[in-house]
């Protein structure tokens, strides 16, 4: 089987501090991945070595069936990884369309086809075309990051807290894009505090706890599996 | 009077060329480049001996220059920010003052100390206007520089280059992990700071002269300008551009517009010489930083300082 996106035993380090360990986990193409854990538990760390912004201390890391623990973040990213950040980190002084703009790497007719498809997936984008980043509200800025990764045309997205400080609404309105995104072929990993909300519109799960998975499986199952509430209450 | 607002004008367009490249570089890596007046000098040898050589006007020459000081830019970079980019500040700071001295130095080495005389925009002479007679160069000036602006407006604002290059200032690591090669563009972003800085030189070359050693006092109006305009906001280093060119033009004017003035209080032309004004714009200088620390237009939205 040939995986998107596999980690075998990988591990970070924060200096003396170690922030996950031993993180073996698969994602298959076009398939929607739900990592779930506490505030700490080191989603954000291993989304972000994924993506190349924190290195490795461990393991490995192979996207596609490459090791890609040497190749640079920006490489990463044009290899096929999208990355919509925690706190989402629009630029502010760009308008929506050049946040777009800026993270295609395709030709420009392609670009305008692109954005035309971002603004029909999230229909408010587009009425808010020419308005700067720093102006949206937390729920434009969040559609706005999402869009601005799928840009690469990726093969996987890595989602990190999309529903943070989101109203349940606009929190449904992203996160039941998830499965439509994967369905175009994209795998998806989406990190989520929002436990009841990410087993929803993922098929698997990892559950995460002080830098280790706790537990993996089909989202369906982990739902009504009174031991991963347990460990989010343990968590911390 | 129409004499004394055009030279304003022509050398607070000059220095925003100047304040422009130095916040570019400032907002891209968050470092101080203090080799920027450094720029000025290369730049304006440059342009003064391929006008000597060639014979050519500055206009023409331009292109020249402004290749040349991309080169040198991008060579700062590679020499004083690359390999200390990852270190605090303070760092770049240091190691721009030390390429500053080796520009300087290689100046000096090249072209030898003399004073140099760099070739005119257009021409020498003047046009009548109306009752007026205006200096060419001063309106060349003038109109060159606008068309840098606006060429540099126009790069940032409306090409992907551009848009990337501002979003690199913004928020360089999600910029890398958006596919943008950050080193490359921060690169460029010198590259086009020498570039500006050294059409600012191919002007003063002329207006005034240049000799090696007047890095330092072009660096030192540059800092002015963008602390006085806001650190960090290109409209604000324009402002500040013109407010550092008003107090060299316009306060030494004033015995000369206020006759009356200097009959009624005979120090009135001391208080107001060349000399004297440059301690005006620095007491300007510090009430602007003491009742607005953050610059005429610091509310842009910034946070590096």
């Amino acid at each position: 089987m040939k995986y998107i996106l596999e980690t075998r035993n990988l591990g970070v380090r924060y200096g003396e501090i170690t922030a996950v360990t031993g993180l073996t986990i698969r994602v298959e193409a076009g398939e929607a991945v739900a990592l779930v854990g506490a505030n700490g538990a080191g989603k954000s760390t291993l989304i972000k070595s994924i993506i190349g912004l924190l290195r490795l201390s461990q393991g490995e890391l192979l996207f596609d069936g490459q090791d890609v623990r040497a190749v640079a973040a920006h490489l990463r990213a044009r290899l096929g990884i999208g990355y919509s950040p925690e706190g989402r980190r629009v630029f502010p002084g760009l308008s929506v369309r050049e946040n777009l703009e800026i993270a295609s790497f395709a030709g420009a007719p392609e670009t305008r086809r692109l954005i035309a498809r971002m603004y029909e997936f999230f229909p408010a984008l587009a009425q808010k075309e020419s308005a700067l980043g720093w102006t949206l509200s937390g729920g434009q800025q969040q559609m706005l990051a999402v869009c601005r990764a799928l840009m690469s045309q990726p093969r996987l997205l890595l989602l990190d807290e999309p529903s943070l400080g989101l109203s349940p609404k606009l929190t449904d309105e992203v996160l039941w894009r998830i499965p439509d995104i994967a369905k175009a072929g994209t795998a998806v990993i989406l990190a989520e505090q929002n436990l009841t909300k990410a087993l929803e519109v993922t098929s698997r799960a990892y559950v995460m706890r002080v830098g280790s998975i706790v537990l993996e499986g089909p989202s369906s199952e982990l739902r009504s599996n009174p031991s991963v509430r347990n460990s989010f209450l343990g968590g911390l | 009077m129409l004499q004394l607002l055009v030279n304003t004008f022509a050398l607070g367009a000059a220095y925003s060329l100047l304040a422009i490249g130095f916040v570019l570089v400032l907002n891209a890596t968050g470092a101080v480049n203090l080799a920027h007046g450094s720029f000025v000098v290369v730049g304006g040898f440059l342009s003064a001996s391929l006008g000597t050589m060639l014979k050519l006007p500055g206009a023409v020459v331009l292109p020249v220059v402004l290749a040349g000081m991309m080169l040198v830019g991008g060579a700062l970079a590679l020499i004083a920010y690359y390999p200390l980019r990852n270190r605090s500040a303070v760092s770049v700071f240091i190691s721009t003052i030390s390429m500053s001295a080796i520009l300087e130095t290689s100046t000096l080495l090249v072209f030898g100390p003399a004073p140099r005389v760099g070739p005119p925009v257009l021409t020498a002479g003047s046009v009548e206007l109306g009752l007026a007679t205006l200096n060419v160069q001063s309106l060349a000036t003038i109109v060159l520089a606008i068309a840098i602006v606006g060429a540099q407006y126009f790069v940032l604002s409306r090409t992907v280059l551009g848009k990337r290059l501002r979003a690199v200032a913004e928020d360089r690591e999600m910029a890398r992990a958006l596919g943008m090669n950050v080193n490359a563009m921060i690169f460029v972003t010198f590259g086009i700071a020498a570039a500006l800085a050294g059409a600012a030189g191919l002007m003063f070359a002329n207006t005034f002269y240049i000799t090696p050693g007047d890095g330092e006092g072009y660096m030192i109006k540059t800092y002015v300008a963008a602390t006085m305009g806001g650190w960090g906001s290109l409209r604000g280093a324009i402002a500040g551009a013109f407010l550092v060119a008003a107090f060299e033009v316009l306060v030494p004017s004033l015995p000369l517009m206020l006759p009356a003035m200097v009959d009624a209080l005979p120090s009135f032309q001391a208080a107001f010489s060349p000399t004297a004004s440059t301690i005006w714009l620095y007491l300007a200088f510090l009430v602007v930083l003491f009742f607005r620390p953050q610059g005429l237009f610091g509310e842009a939205v910034q946070q590096r300082a």
